[in-house]
């Protein structure tokens, strides 16, 4: 028995589907545009970064945050899905390049420590410039960096890697990459999200600290 | 994210362009980054359990970040203060909520509005309600309303049901205080739960760790059992008929839980989908939740991750435990791949019985799961990669044996088998790596099991056996290297080996590796299939060494295991053996009656079972004659030896042993039954017969020992016919070739 090709679903009713959580159609919202986005991205890399991030680390990181954040998305016009990823796509290459460029001259205030310990985890949650209530960050680091791993647990794992190697364990850029198995750009790119993300978990998280005054 | 992207170019908000560079299809490298961004979302610390609980996705945390109602008024379900939203799916939106006559807190979905809640969608929600209704488990979610809201925009259906607090099961595990005793134990009632759905006739469909809440009190429920099926009911698999090709064409690929899929499921075969698809996810889920890692590769292009479910057989779970988490046993690694087997026959037949297994196995008891045997192993491998197996066996033969066999025509001979499955796997074929690897293992085992244990035994004569014979020793020590940690498979070598001996006339090594092979398969807890197979075997092997007894003993022991299997593990070709071998063990002690039912009997397993024709027929028909003519049976003796001819004919082509020593058997029972007629017959029997095996054998063996038989066969039938001159004559002739 033949099964009738069926007529291909239009954007607005995949998008329909997707932002209610459908992730097939989300998928094939991806497949279907993500090409354009690369063409897109890929013109924008100038050739100095060329050798530092590809559009394939853009995007990669794009559809992570599609995935994440379409149940936010509001269509406002037919091409909305494709202007919107176009929009995560440029920005995070715009992080990435903004990252490379800084890397170039490397500033001491850039990184929150040269080693794990607990003072990392605070420094990196004041990097955050998530509000603490507690008066006593001293007191209260030992449920920071608990508090911290758990978030960090939160996180897609490239997301929560690149904190842990390159933020907390104070390992230099190029091991990094090395570790990863990514580019300089996508690293760079990776942990502007990650951070992110991790303002958003620990905004959450720092009601629950301790408070000794 | 707080901060929404900030464009850098005007362009990227407008529509695409007529010329936007973006007209391409998705490539497999787009299906690989979206696959990963998906696993990406979903994964927990070193837990890739993901991407397709649309509940969870987005949801840092479950109960914290979805704190509102969108756009949804409190009021939109009477006597329900919707509080905030849940989860939302392709189906509906679950809303936490108050229930007002009762102020308890309540889960409330409501089917999505808008152009896809169709007429199906709303007899898919209805289902759905209803199947709840059915199912009365403290672990199961429990149905407490359901309703239509009129709206100007039309009607809205709803359902109430337990709200869950607590977390999702894959949340639940990332504790990492959590023992294998623990997770079993929750397991144990995941699948009692599971269970008490099958016995209800409700297929579930979609398990996985997002559809698997764990409340405060560590109890497990099943949520979701929107894609839910009966087992019967004409409704329900119309249903499915419309549906589940829909579900394959919105993207062109199942993927709502693929990692989670079945076989049947992933191949889309919507009527093999029964309780052992449940058992199969569930067996999924444990390998995960013990070791943290799907059974096999999930991200990737999804037709290589559907080929995985398909065809990979899953890592061993042993190998791949958690860290800081105790190893996982035997037992339960066994337990865990009897779920994951490809075939639903290998599986548990239902959750309830792989319940029983896992408290068996925490009670200390033995468990009823027996690891795959290692030939089942290897034989499921070598029928994917065939034509290579085949190909390496044939050029290690030629390398060593040194032309035992003539390499070129043997893969001649063998490449018709090859097919086209077996082409287009090898065409899939992964890394070189595990090419080399396969080879290495499927090489040997293709070359003892095709090679040394089948052919012709005449050809394994003089310095063609010492060749032989040396490839036999080669294959031992590698079996013994290879697999000295695998006592299982190195038993399975041991004993495939003793039967090759066995061919090789070399009885007494044999017989030792028969019993070593028995021995380690009984001190390791070998199958009851495995078991019946070293009986079997040893009978054959003490029968060669003249230990009648012993082989009966061995022959029966066979035939009781076999006959304790469940029918759906039922091996006739085995039981035919064993009772073969007990046949022929009984006609050498004199038991001529008992011998012909036990034959009669392993005729009658090969017929039942409807097993293709082998020369093992004919051999049981040709012993099932010499039982008869000690009974005196001598007509029905006859009629057997001429019905086997003609098999061993088909099978092996006129000039060859079997049927050789099938006419000179007729020959003697001709000279038994005596007639002049029978005589006469006889005579022409055995003289076309000898001089057939002049040609075969002289060249191998000038003295092989049935040239003599042949002659005083003949010496016989012309002593009967009273020819004295020409049957002293024929007498000099088999002392000459005796000599």
């Amino acid at each position: 028995m033949t099964t009738p090709t069926p007529t291909p679903p239009t954007d607005a009713e995949l998008l329909a589907k997707a932002t209610g959580g459908d992730q097939p159609a989300l998928v094939e919202l991806l497949r279907r545009h993500g090409p354009t986005v690369r063409a897109r991205i890929a013109g924008k890399i100038s050739s100095i970064w060329q050798s530092m991030i590809e559009p394939d680390d853009v995007l990669q990181v794009t559809y992570v945050e599609a995935v994440m954040d379409i149940g936010r998305f509001q269509p406002r016009h037919e091409g909305s899905f494709l202007a919107w990823l176009t929009l995560l796509a440029e920005n995070n290459l715009r992080d990435a390049i903004k990252e490379l460029d800084r890397a170039k001259r490397p500033s001491p205030r850039k990184r929150v420590t040269a080693g794990p310990s607990d003072e990392s985890y605070v420094a990196l949650v004041e990097l955050m410039g998530a509000t603490l209530t507690t008066p006593s960050i001293q007191a209260a680091k030992g449920e920071i960096k608990t508090a911290l791993d758990a978030a960090l647990d939160r996180l897609p794992p490239d997301y929560a890697r690149v904190i842990r190697l390159y933020d907390l364990a104070g390992k230099n850029i190029e091991e990094v990459c090395a570790e990863m198995g990514k580019s300089q750009g996508a690293v760079f790119m990776l942990r502007a999200r990650a951070h992110d993300r991790l303002k958003q978990v620990i905004g959450t998280e720092s009601q629950f600290f301790s408070r000794t005054s | 994210m707080t901060d929404r992207p900030v464009p850098i170019s005007d362009s990227s908000t407008a529509p695409p362009a007529a010329s936007d560079p973006g007209t391409a299809p998705a490539s497999g490298s787009d299906d690989q980054l979206i696959f990963a961004a998906l696993n990406q979302v979903g994964m927990a610390r070193g837990r890739p359990l993901a991407p397709l609980s649309p509940a969870y996705v987005a949801t840092p945390s479950d109960d914290d970040s979805r704190g509102d109602l969108r756009d949804t008024a409190p009021d939109l379900i009477p006597n329900y203060q919707l509080l905030r939203e849940i989860s939302r799916g392709g189906q509906g939106i679950v809303y936490k909520a108050i229930q007002k006559t009762t102020k308890r807190q309540v889960a409330v979905k409501v089917m999505r509005e808008g152009p896809f809640a169709g007429a199906r969608d709303r007899i898919r929600f209805e289902r759905e309600i209803e199947i709840l209704a059915q199912l009365n488990h403290p672990n199961i979610v429990n149905i407490l309303d359901s309703g239509v809201v009129r709206r100007d925009s039309g009607q809205m259906h709803f359902f109430a049901m337990d709200y869950i607090s607590g977390q999702p099961l894959d949340s639940w595990l990332a504790d990492s205080s959590r023992s294998v005793d623990d997770i079993l134990k929750i397991f144990i009632t995941i699948c009692e739960a599971v269970n008490a759905a099958h016995l209800k006739g409700i297929i579930h469909r979609d398990l996985k760790p997002g559809n698997i809440r764990v409340d405060g009190e560590n109890e497990p429920h099943i949520l979701d059992f929107g894609l839910a099926k009966t087992a019967t009911g004409e409704v329900v698999d119309e249903l499915d008929a419309q549906a589940t090709p829909q579900m394959m064409t919105v993207t062109g690929q199942l993927l709502g839980s693929l990692p989670w899929s079945s076989p049947e499921q992933a191949d889309g075969r919507i009527s093999l989908i029964d309780v052992r698809t449940d058992v199969y996810s569930l067996g999924v889920i444990l390998y995960q939740c013990l070791t943290g890692r799907f059974p096999y590769e999930v991200i990737g292009a999804i037709r290589d991750v559907m080929n995985n479910i398909l065809h990979t057989s899953p890592a061993r779970p042993s190998t791949v435990s958690l860290p800081g988490r105790a190893r996982i046993n035997n037992e339960v690694e066994t337990i865990v791949l009897k779920c994951l087997s490809k075939e639903r026959e290998r599986r548990y037949q239902n959750a309830g019985e792989l319940a029983r297994d896992l408290r068996n196995y925490l009670d200390g008891a033995p468990i009823e799961a027996k690891r795959d045997s290692g030939w089942y192993v290897l034989r499921k491998k070598a029928v994917r990669h065939r034509a290579l197996a085949i190909s390496v066996a044939a050029i290690t033969l030629a390398v060593v044996a040194g032309g035992a066999m003539s390499a070129v025509s043997w893969q001649r001979e063998r490449a018709a088998r090859i097919d086209a499955e077996a082409a287009t796997l090898l065409a899939q074929q992964a890394t070189a790596r595990e090419a080399a690897e396969r080879r290495r293992v499927e090489a040997l085992f293709e070359f003892t099991k095709e090679v040394l244990a089948s052919p012709d035994p005449d050809f394994l004569q003089g310095d063609n056996a010492t060749g032989a014979l040396r490839i036999a020793d080669a294959a031992e020590a590698r079996a013994r290297k290879d697999f000295a940690a695998e006592p299982i498979v190195l038993a399975d070598w041991l004993d495939n080996l003793g039967l090759t001996r066995l061919t090789f006339g070399a009885r007494e090594d044999a017989r030792k590796l028969l019993l070593e092979a028995f021995d380690l398969r009984t001190r390791n807890g070998a199958s009851g299939r495995d078991l019946a197979a070293s009986h079997t075997h040893l009978a054959r092997a003490l029968l060669d060494t003249d230990d009648k007894a012993g082989a009966l003993s061995h022959a029966d022991a066979a035939s009781a295991l076999l006959r304790s299997l469940p029918a759906s593990e039922a091996q006739p070709d085995l039981f035919s053996e064993a009772e073969c071998q007990g046949g022929v063990a009984l006609r050498q002690l004199n038991r001529p009656a008992e011998a012909v039912a036990r034959l009669q009997s392993a005729i009658q397993a090969r017929r039942a079972a409807n097993l293709p024709i082998t020369n093992f027929d004919a051999e049981i028909l040709a012993s099932l004659s010499t039982a008869l003519v000690a009974m005196g049976n001598v007509d029905a003796a006859l009629e057997a030896l001429r019905n086997a001819e003609p098999i061993v004919l088909a099978l092996n082509g006129e000039r060859n042993s079997r049927v050789m020593v099938c006419r000179a058997n007729t020959a003697r029972v001709l000279l038994v039954r005596g007639g002049p007629q029978d005589l006469a017959e006889a005579e022409a029997t055995i003289r076309a017969t000898l001089a057939t095996n002049r040609s075969l054998l002289t060249p191998l063996n000038p003295t092989h020992p049935r040239l003599s038989l042949n002659l005083d066969i003949l010496g016989q039938v012309l002593i009967q016919q009273g020819r004295w001159a020409e049957a002293t004559e024929i007498g000099r002739a088999s002392c000459r070739e005796r000599v």
